[in-house]
């Protein structure tokens, strides 16, 4: 699973929690305010493969530095809290932060329970399929 | 003549602005919750999401709480917004051969690869009302998901699963990719004159309303047209979206995207004399869980390409897609409502001497007599 997929897709409350540790240990400079902004999103027809406009997409971006190196966050929505955790940690791990054990743990560990809730909702799904039979005459 | 404009009025429209808000909140009930908009009516949200054309659940259901429910309110609403917020990415294609699936059917053949799941539908129920939602409390909420965490355990899906226009391609059924432009347009940015460019007749076709869509469907299908459809495909399920950044040598994921997918096959292509006939196709993807929406979609999709020397309305490109945008029928549907004393009174105007010269000649007529 992808880091960002994880950050998305994990407990606001863990990652807002690993955020504060790392900022209260470390400096993490905020080069760029959480703003939200659009990503126009590209699709493919399957008729004649032409690459053609869906729609737009809102999403919250953020940078922030930390000795030295940069971390980006790109969420869905208008999710300032989601975007700066993802830049810190992302940040964090890449800069290798005295706490970068603990944040693989918690993406670990909640990467492990996404998985779990992906696992039930195909279950949930995968119970629905069906084999229609056709009636005689 | 030309709209006259008016003026004035500006504390009785505050006001009436603030009954509005009096009319959605008179009931005393307990206001409702964005959130519980977002989870519970889903396919509310995805519908003013994809006639808006903002993929942005959160800000859809504010819309739609502030529009007292009214989709093409809350989905003008979505689309203002949308003009407020700065366009920074375009995303890589999106790939719905990787869509982590909710839903998979196909009407036209009974065994597919993957299996058909039916996913979230009520395709097969009966709409009846069912009155125990009346007594729904967060309790009994509770133990409906908890059981239906025991119950799945143990079933799986596929990773992912093959499109069953690429078998039909495969054996040659399916008639060949028109040649034509190609080309990646933004009707968003460039007015664009007719016939479209195939990228703007797809993405304005994805913005477009539900209703006005399914009824030019409607018609092709009932008979005003010669598409004869199957739905080959219909698949629901949430896609990842990448961009490229600067910063970064890899594409970056930035989060998925729940769309719905229709692949429409017709009947043989129109065929010339000489060729093979095959099978055609026609494209729906929109936002969101909005199977009606890409259905028809890919009805006028291909209903669009006829080639037939009479065209019905659903098969005449400048008709469909110049009336499937809600917003722009809305308002201008809706803007009869403002004053246009000065035009009608010119009417009235007009209509009175054509009355008198009426009358006077047929004083003349009389006279001559």
């Amino acid at each position: 699973m992808d880091f960002r997929e994880i950050i998305a897709e994990g407990e606001l409350g863990v990652w807002l929690e690993a955020a504060q540790a790392i900022a209260d240990n470390h400096e993490v400079r905020v080069l760029k305010q959480p703003e939200t902004c659009i990503v126009m999103l590209q699709a493919t027809d399957s008729v004649g493969f032409t690459p053609f406009y869906l729609g737009e997409v809102l999403i919250t971006e953020a940078v922030v530095e930390i000795n030295g190196t940069a971390g980006y966050g790109f969420v869905l929505e208008d999710d300032p809290q989601r975007a700066l955790c993802m830049a810190v940690l992302e940040a964090a791990l890449a800069a290798g932060v005295s706490e970068t054990e603990t944040v693989r743990r918690l993406v670990a560990e909640e990467a492990g329970r996404i998985a779990e809730r992906q696992r039930m909702e195909n279950g949930l799904v995968a119970a629905t399929r069906v084999e229609f039979a056709i009636m005689e005459g | 003549m030309g709209y006259v404009a008016v003026t004035g009025g500006t504390a009785a429209i505050l006001r009436a602005d603030e009954l509005v808000h009096y009319y959605r909140v008179r009931g005393g009930s307990t206001p409702l919750e964005v959130r519980q908009i977002r989870d519970q009516q889903r396919l509310a949200v995805d519908k003013v999401m994809g006639e808006g054309s903002l993929y942005a659940p959160t800000i859809a259901a504010l819309a739609l709480k502030q529009a007292e429910g009214d989709s093409i309110e809350a989905s003008f609403i979505l689309r203002a917004y949308r003009a407020t917020q700065p366009r920074r990415y375009a995303s890589l294609a999106i790939d719905c051969c990787r869509m982590q699936v909710i839903r998979r059917i196909s009407g036209a053949f009974q065994d597919i690869p993957g299996g058909q799941i039916l996913g979230p539908t009520r395709d097969y129920t009966q709409r009846l009302v069912d009155f125990s939602l009346l007594e729904e409390r967060e309790s009994i909420v509770r133990e409906f998901l908890d059981r239906a965490r025991i119950e799945t355990a143990g079933k799986a899906l596929p990773d992912s699963f093959p499109k069953i226009v690429s078998l039909l391609r495969r054996e040659g059924l399916l008639e060949d990719p028109e040649e034509g432009d190609r080309t990646l347009r933004d009707i968003t940015r460039e007015s664009l004159g007719f016939p479209y460019p195939r990228s703007a007749k797809l993405q304005s076709l994805a913005r477009g309303e539900t209703g006005a869509m399914m009824a030019l469907a409607y018609s092709s299908i009932r008979g005003y047209g010669d598409i004869h459809p199957y739905l080959g495909e219909l698949r629901v399920g949430y896609v990842p979206m990448y961009i490229r950044h600067p910063a970064r040598p890899e594409p970056v994921y930035v989060g998925k995207v729940l769309v719905t997918e229709a692949e429409i096959i017709a009947q043989y292509a129109e065929g010339e004399k000489g060729t093979v006939p095959k099978l055609s196709l026609g494209y729906g993807l929109c936002f969101g869980h909005n199977e009606l929406k890409a259905i028809s979609m890919g009805i006028l999709d291909r209903a669009m390409r006829s080639k037939s020397a009479c065209k019905a309305p659903a098969e005449d490109e400048e008709f469909v897609l110049y009336h499937i945008d809600g917003i722009e029928a809305s308002g201008f549907v809706a803007h009869w409502k403002l004053p246009h004393y000065v035009t009608f009174q010119s009417t009235l105007d007009r209509l009175r001497r054509s009355q008198a010269l009426k009358e006077e000649s047929k004083d003349a007529e009389s006279q001559g007599d």
